[in-house]
């Protein structure tokens, strides 16, 4: 197994990638003067992956809503009954996984041991263990841990968002599922998911910190059993989803002091991903602080006249297969919040960005992307995130150089539309 | 390069901590003043780091200031309240990309620590007063922050809990104040504590990375020519333990229960005793080595997070729990016979052992984030403590099962807080 070495100048670091004969994509980010490392081990299968034909496979699966994030908890049982945080601590590691709606990853940090923890990493991941037994366990558990995002009004306030904008693709549904959909999950069921999306060739390993290249390529070939690529891909399904919103007001009730909001628009351009797929994140990340962010006319607007507390923050969302920009914050007149966005808006894509406010905003961008580089669990999340969309961690740096003001324009207007817009509210009952 | 720490005593009540090391790509800059916190002053030292942030003589709008920032390669720029016991303390930090890496030889890190102190030294001001409007803002706000703090179910369970426990001390003050105290204050009493806060508080200025620090040296000795602080820091009391365990429910909209439970330690970070704490704590709860995390929620289902936290400067720890409601009996009772079982020293090698690592794996991660770090030495200032992570790891190593063993004879039961949602009866 070969490393590639990358170097960037702009970010004074190097990347070291390979791939192993299983299909497995590494990447290594040795990081001087840090005392941790941070290993991540992530599978392209996330909470909107239950429609697939797998590998060879003829007709297409559809299995229950939190099959993912069910499967993520279930890897920690083991074929031995060995506890798994037990093997970690002992090498005086913390572990930890999460699932999202496009990734599930397992991952550690230690300051110590890292091979011994690298293995323990892959090993686990490697054994899946189900049975009736304790399938029927995890079903109380994660109902607890349904029942606390229920109680969360910044999570309702985005499940109700997506669930309002998107009428077919299933990042409408909570990551979790519902207790009623979970219990339709058995261990069938589960090893179908896993044999189709825990093959190597659809994962990735990103390891950063006090680590070699030679040391995490040694323990890869040590301890990834499956060494043979499948023949096909996965075919995955995610409906048609149409350009128009579902609804484009949604109301949630919570036990909350002050309204919550989240107003958004619907990306009505889709199907590509790479480079291409970044340069239109970072275009929409720089129009948003340009117009919505503590600098724009209408932030100073919404603020000054008490329309949002606290603050105001612009997110953006790019996958392949849908998108969307959101804005959320607090506030006692949602409507009103909307009103003069829209407005604001409208005169922005009228009027234009200025070449000034691009250029200043673009260099706040790259500082800030530099700055990104202190955080070995951020790099290693950014990685995992950006991994399956085809984007690499050096490639912000490239495409950020060639967004001028008129490209921003162009996304500007061809982006934006009040009618393709959804407000969730989280009121109080 | 290995972290180093270099302390500098401009005068009494002024002190410039440099961290030295290069792993990071950003220099981060912190100005603290350190408060006693009293209900009488929370709200105000609150509200003046938030009318601070809004801008200054020179950048007199948050638009113009962001503009700056952006040109600052995205500097960042923060003034908040953070609180170590009964220290309220007013903390002023900007953070910018190292000047290594900054195209063209461009220059941000000092034009980035001049921000900072004209930011805290030349506020906006009429007639001996804030900008009412700019006050007025974020009176508001503040009042929000302050009840929402009942949306984050989890942590208001654990403060509802102090709060309940320390009734009338002022470790009960929630550093953010309280509404009524906001609403009496004024542009003028705002100023008449920012005075006071310049001139009185004790201050620490920090700086992690890479920067001309006898530049830096120099521009804080200018600053506080003409000021003479307080030389120390604000004390926290011990928490006096009461008779027996005291019980409080109370209902809010909540689907899932909280169960947090108040216990008494007597032991401070002065205190030698102290790294044994730490490694009772991370026994008993912090973790998923731990006791409460293996019987609560593993073996017996009971919950879906347990933890236990020293609250450090109080000599308290506290146990938080997310629990059905239904459960809350038998959640209590287990986590009662893991403080048991600590007491009986029915500890195994590997729990004792884990634990010491986990530790240790926690305290030598905290160089690798400038945050942390600065906010550990921070925390060493204020206990009067000054021990570096090193002598800290050396000092959690040291300990022995007896000496956890022994500490855990100290805890002692206080109080068991119970948030229930509205339909249980």
């Amino acid at each position: 197994m070969q490393f590639t070495k990358h170097y960037n100048e702009t970010l004074q670091e190097t990347l070291y990638t390979a791939e192993h004969e299983s299909g497995l994509t590494i990447a290594v980010m040795p990081k001087e003067g840090y005392s941790k490392s941070y290993a991540v081990f992530g599978t392209h299968f996330g909470s909107v992956d239950n429609r697939f034909i797998p590998p060879l496979g003829k007709e297409q699966i559809v299995l229950p809503d939190g099959i993912a994030h069910f499967l993520e908890h279930k890897m920690f049982e083991q074929p031995d009954g060995s506890n798994v945080f037990e093997s970690y601590a002992r090498h005086g590691a913390n572990a930890n996984a999460y699932t999202s709606f496009h990734v599930t990853a397992y991952l550690f940090e230690s300051t110590q041991d890292i091979a011994e923890n690298l293995g323990i990493l892959l090993d686990f991941v490697q054994k899946p263990y189900f049975t009736d037994e304790n399938v029927d366990k995890e079903q109380g558990i994660i109902g607890q841990e349904i029942g606390m995002y229920d109680d969360d009004p910044g999570w309702q306030l985005m499940m109700s968002f997506l669930g309002a904008m998107f009428s077919e693709h299933p990042v409408r549904v909570d990551i979790a599922g519902t207790v009623e959909s979970i219990a339709k999950i058995d261990k069938e069921t589960l090893y179908t998911c896993y044999n189709t999306f825990y093959h190597p060739s659809n994962m990735c390993l990103f390891v950063i910190g006090d680590v070699t290249p030679e040391l995490v390529g040694d323990c890869v070939k040590k301890h990834i059993v499956n060494k043979e690529k499948p023949a096909e891909e996965i075919q995955r399904f995610y409906g048609n989803e149409p350009k128009q919103v579902l609804q484009s007001e949604v109301t949630t009730k919570l036990d909350v002091s002050v309204p919550m909001f989240m107003l958004g628009f619907k990306d009505p351009d889709c199907g590509y991903n790479g480079k291409e797929l970044l340069r239109k994140d970072l275009e929409l990340s720089a129009i948003c602080e340009i117009l919505f962010g503590k600098t724009s006319p209408i932030y100073t607007t919404l603020y000054n006249e008490g329309y949002i507390l606290g603050g105001m923050g612009a997110e953006t969302a790019c996958e392949k297969e849908y998108g969307y920009v959101a804005l959320s914050g607090e506030s006692q007149d949602p409507k009103m919040v909307r009103t003069i966005v829209f407005e604001g808006l409208k005169k922005a894509q009228t009027e234009g960005i200025k070449a000034e406010d691009a250029e200043r905003v673009l260099r706040a961008m790259t500082g800030r992307y530099i700055k990104q580089f202190n955080n070995l669990s951020g790099v290693a999340h950014e990685y995992m995130s950006q991994a399956f969309n085809g984007i690499g961690l050096f490639d912000y740096a490239e495409v950020i150089r060639d967004i001028t003001v008129d490209s921003l324009n162009e996304r500007l207007r061809t982006y934006f539309d009040t009618e393709r817009s959804v407000l969730s509210v989280v009121e109080p009952r | 390069m290995k972290t180093k720490k270099e302390t500098y005593v401009i005068k009494p009540g002024v002190r410039l901590h440099h961290i030295q090391t290069n792993q990071f790509k950003t220099v981060t800059v912190g100005l603290h003043f350190h408060r006693q916190l009293t209900a009488k002053e929370a709200s105000l030292n609150a509200l003046l780091t938030d009318v601070i942030r809004r801008g200054n003589k020179q950048y007199t709008d948050s638009a113009t200031l962001g503009r700056y920032l952006q040109t600052l390669y995205g500097a960042y720029f923060d003034a908040d309240i953070r609180r170590k016991g009964e220290d309220q303390i007013l903390s002023f930090t900007i953070s910018t990309v190292a000047d290594r890496f900054i195209p063209g030889g461009d220059t941000c890190v000092q034009k980035s620590v001049a921000l900072l102190f004209d930011m805290v030294f030349q506020p906006q001001v009429e007639n001996s007063a804030f900008r009412s409007d700019y006050v007025e803002q974020e009176k508001k706000n503040l009042i929000n922050d302050i009840e929402a703090l009942i949306n984050d179910k989890r942590s208001y369970a654990q403060w509802r809990l102090i709060e309940n426990m320390c009734e009338g001390e002022s470790y009960a003050v929630h550093e953010l104040g309280d509404v009524e105290s906001v609403r009496a204050i004024t542009p003028e009493s705002l100023y008449a504590q920012y005075h006071k806060v310049i001139s009185e508080s004790p201050v620490d200025v920090f700086v992690t990375g890479e920067a001309d620090i006898d530049a830096i040296c120099k521009l804080v000795t200018e600053r506080f020519s003409t000021i003479t602080p307080l030389e120390a820091y604000p004390v926290t009391d011990l928490y006096i333990p009461k008779e027996g365990v005291r019980r409080i429910e109370e209902s809010f909209d909540v689907s899932q229960a909280k169960l947090s439970m108040g216990f008494y330690t007597g032991v401070k970070p002065t205190d030698a005793r102290y790294p044994s704490l730490m490694v009772y704590n991370s026994i008993l709860g912090s973790g998923a080595h731990s006791k409460l995390f293996n019987n609560v929620r593993e073996k017996l289902s009971l919950a879906y997070y347990a933890a236990s936290r020293l609250y450090r400067y109080k000599g308290l720890m506290v146990i938080a729990s997310g629990i059905e409601y239904a459960n809350r009996q038998k959640a209590e009772d287990e986590i009662f016979v893991q403080i048991e079982d600590m007491k009986q020293g029915n500890i195994s090698a590997y729990e004792f052992d884990v634990s010491v690592k986990s530790i240790i794996n926690s305290l030598r991660s905290l160089g690798d984030d400038n945050g942390y770090l600065e906010d550990y030495y921070l925390g060493q200032s204020v206990s009067g403590t000054n021990v570096s992570i090193q002598e800290q790891c050396e000092k959690i190593q040291a300990v022995t099962m007896d000496d956890v063993v022994k500490v855990a004879q100290v805890i002692k039961p206080e109080m068991v807080y119970v948030m229930k949602g509205k339909k249980e009866a």
